[in-house]
C-alpha cells in the first residue's frame, strides 16, 4: 500500500471537508448564482460565437437585465410608495384606533359581522371577544414590525448583500465555465475521466434544461395570469401575475397560491364577491393552459417522473427543508435517479463493475 | 502610457492567439484563431505513465485523443499508415466516432505520454452551434477517412 498517496488523498479529503464547513452558509447563495448561470449560460454561448468575450457577454446582459428592472422599478414602485404612504397615513390618524381601522377593511367587516351573528346565536363561547382579541395581537405585531426591522438590521443588511453578492458570483461561474470545468476534470484519475466527463455532460443537460424550463414556465404563467387578471379587472394584475409565476415553480402546491392571492386582493378591495368566481376562472384557465401546454412543451422533454412520485417528492421536501427544499427537491430526486442509471450503464461499459 | 494602456484595452477583447500548435493537427489545420480559441477551451489535457491504458476495445467512445508528446500505441493496426503507432500531432477516436460510438482498438501509452481529449459530445456541439466551424471540421474529417480507405486500399492490392 502506498501510504504517502493514502495519507495525502485523507488531507485532500480533509480539506475539502473543513471548506464545505467554511463556505456553508455561503452554499445557498452559490446554488442561486448557479441557477442564475445556467439561465443566462445559452445566450453567453451565442455571444461566445459572435467573438464576444464571455465576460464581455455576461456584461452585456447584466445591463439588458438592470435597465428591464429599473423600467420595471420606475414604472410600478412610485404606484407602490403611493399606497403605501396612503395606508401609513391610515393608521397614523388619531381619530380612530388602529384596531377599528383593521376593522373597517372591506373582508374584515364581512368576517366580523358573521362571528358577531355567531356570537349572538352562542353566547357562551364568546367567539367575539376572541375575534377582538386575535384582530388586536395581530395589530400589535403589524405595529411592532418596523421595530423588529431596526433591531435586526444587521442580519437583514448581511442577507441583503449577500444576495446581491450572487450576481458576481454568476459572472464568475459564467466568464470561466469552461476553465472550472477543466480544473475539475484535471483532478479526475486517467481510469475515471471518460466516464467522470459523460457523468459531469449528463448533469449539466439536465440541470440546465430544467432551470431554462422552469424559467421560461414561470415567464408564460406569468405572462398569462397578468393577461386574464387584467381582463378580468382585478387590481395590480402585474404584481399578482408575477407572484403566480414564481408561485408556479412548486409543483401543484403553487399554482393554487397565485390564485388564492387574487381572491385575497378582491376582498381586501372591496370588488365584488362575484369577481373572484371570474378570477378563479382565470386562474383555473392558465393552470390548463400551463398543464396541457405549456409544462408538456417545455418540461415534459427534459423530466420524465410519474405525478405521484413528483408530489410525494415535494411534501417531503417540505417536511424536510421547508420552501426551498419544495423547490429543488423534484429536480434534486430526477437527476440523482437520471445520474445513477447512467452509472450503471457507464461503469458496465467501460467494465469497472 | 497612453499606447500601453490602449494594447491593454485591446487585449481584453482580442485576445493573442495561443493556440496556434493547433495547426499541427490535421483536424485543426483550417480553423481560424477565434475557432482554435473556441476548441481549446473545450480541450482537456490529460497525461498517461508509459505502459499505461488509454481505452480498451469496445469502451463506449466518449473522447477523441490528439497526441500532444510521446507515443501511442494501438491495438489492433488501425493508423492510416499502417502503423500500430501514433505520435505527436496524430490522433485517436475519429474514425470510432463514425462507427457505432463503440472503441474499435485498444490504445496504450507506449512512452509518456500527453494528450488533449475533446468530449464527443463538445465535438458535436461545436459542429451544431458553430456551422463554419463544423463544415471546417466535418471537411477534416472526410480527408481524414478518405486517406485512410486510399492507404488501406493501398496496402490491400499491394
Amino acid at each position: 500500500m502506498n501510504w504517502t498517496r493514502l495519507i495525502f488523498t485523507l488531507i485532500i479529503l480533509l480539506a475539502c471537508v473543513l471548506a464545505l464547513v467554511f463556505y456553508s452558509p455561503l452554499l445557498i447563495y452559490l446554488l442561486l448564482a448557479l441557477v442564475l448561470a445556467y439561465f443566462l449560460d445559452p445566450a453567453i454561448t451565442w455571444m461566445e460565437y459572435k467573438k464576444i468575450p464571455r465576460w464581455l457577454g455576461v456584461l452585456i446582459l447584466y445591463f439588458i437585465i438592470a435597465g428591464v428592472l429599473t423600467w420595471l422599478i420606475a414604472t410600478y414602485v412610485p404606484e407602490l410608495i403611493r399606497q403605501g404612504n396612503q395606508f401609513l397615513a391610515l393608521l397614523s390618524r388619531t381619530d380612530q384606533s388602529p384596531l377599528q381601522l383593521i376593522v373597517d377593511l372591506p373582508v374584515i367587516r364581512s368576517l366580523h359581522e358573521l362571528v358577531e351573528n355567531l356570537d349572538h346565536s352562542v353566547p357562551q363561547m364568546h367567539l367575539l371577544a376572541r375575534f377582538d382579541s386575535f384582530l388586536e395581537t395581530a395589530v400589535n405585531k403589524i405595529g411592532e414590525f418596523p421595530q423588529l426591522l431596526i433591531s435586526n438590521y444587521q442580519p437583514i443588511l448581511g442577507t441583503l448583500a449577500m444576495v446581491l453578492m450572487v450576481p458576481i458570483f454568476s459572472f464568475f461561474l459564467l466568464s470561466d465555465k469552461k476553465r472550472i470545468r477543466r480544473a475539475l476534470m484535471s483532478l479526475v484519475p486517467n481510469k475515471y475521466f471518460e466516464i467522470t466527463l459523460i457523468l459531469l455532460k449528463k448533469v449539466d443537460e439536465n440541470v440546465g434544461n430544467y432551470i431554462r424550463a422552469i424559467l421560461l414556465e414561470m415567464l408564460a404563467v406569468g405572462i398569462m395570469s397578468t393577461f386574464v387578471l387584467s381582463i378580468v379587472g382585478v387590481p395590480y394584475a402585474i404584481v399578482i401575475g408575477a407572484i403566480a409565476g414564481l408561485t408556479n415553480i412548486i409543483p401543484y402546491i403553487g399554482p393554487w397560491l397565485g390564485g388564492l392571492i387574487a381572491v385575497l386582493v378582491i376582498l381586501i378591495s372591496g370588488m365584488a364577491p362575484v369577481n373572484i368566481i371570474w378570477a378563479g376562472l382565470a386562474m383555473f384557465l392558465v393552470q390548463q393552459v400551463d398543464n396541457y401546454m405549456v409544462y408538456p412543451a417545455i418540461i415534459g422533454k427534459t423530466m420524465k417522473m410519474h405525478p405521484l412520485l413528483v408530489i410525494l417528492t415535494v411534501l417531503a421536501g417540505s417536511y424536510f427543508g421547508g420552501v426551498i427544499w419544495m423547490l429543488i427537491s423534484v429536480p434534486l430526486v430526477y437527476m440523482i435517479f437520471s445520474l445513477l442509471s447512467a452509472l450503471q450503464k457507464n461503469l458496465k461499459e467501460f467494465r469497472i463493475i | 502610457m497612453a499606447p500601453r494602456f490602449l494594447l491593454w484595452f485591446k487585449r481584453l477583447f482580442v485576445s493573442p492567439d495561443l493556440h496556434k500548435d493547433l495547426l499541427k493537427y490535421s483536424l485543426f489545420k483550417e480553423l481560424n484563431a477565434h475557432q482554435r480559441k473556441i476548441m481549446a477551451s473545450f480541450l482537456h489535457e490529460r497525461e498517461f505513465k508509459a505502459g499505461e491504458s488509454i481505452f480498451e476495445a469496445n469502451y463506449p467512445l466518449e473522447v477523441i485523443y490528439f497526441i500532444e508528446s510521446g507515443e501511442m500505441e494501438l491495438t489492433p493496426i488501425l493508423a492510416a499508415d499502417g502503423n500500430t503507432v501514433l505520435k505527436k500531432h496524430q490522433f485517436v477516436g475519429v474514425l470510432d466516432l463514425f462507427s457505432e460510438k463503440k472503441r474499435l482498438n485498444s490504445a496504450n501509452a507506449r512512452t509518456d505520454l500527453k494528450l488533449r481529449a475533446l468530449s464527443e459530445k463538445d465535438f458535436q456541439e461545436l459542429i451544431a452551434k458553430d456551422p463554419a466551424l463544423g463544415v471546417k471540421l466535418l471537411k477534416a474529417c472526410c480527408c481524414f477517412l478518405s486517406d485512410f480507405i486510399a492507404e488501406h486500399s493501398r496496402q490491400n492490392r499491394s
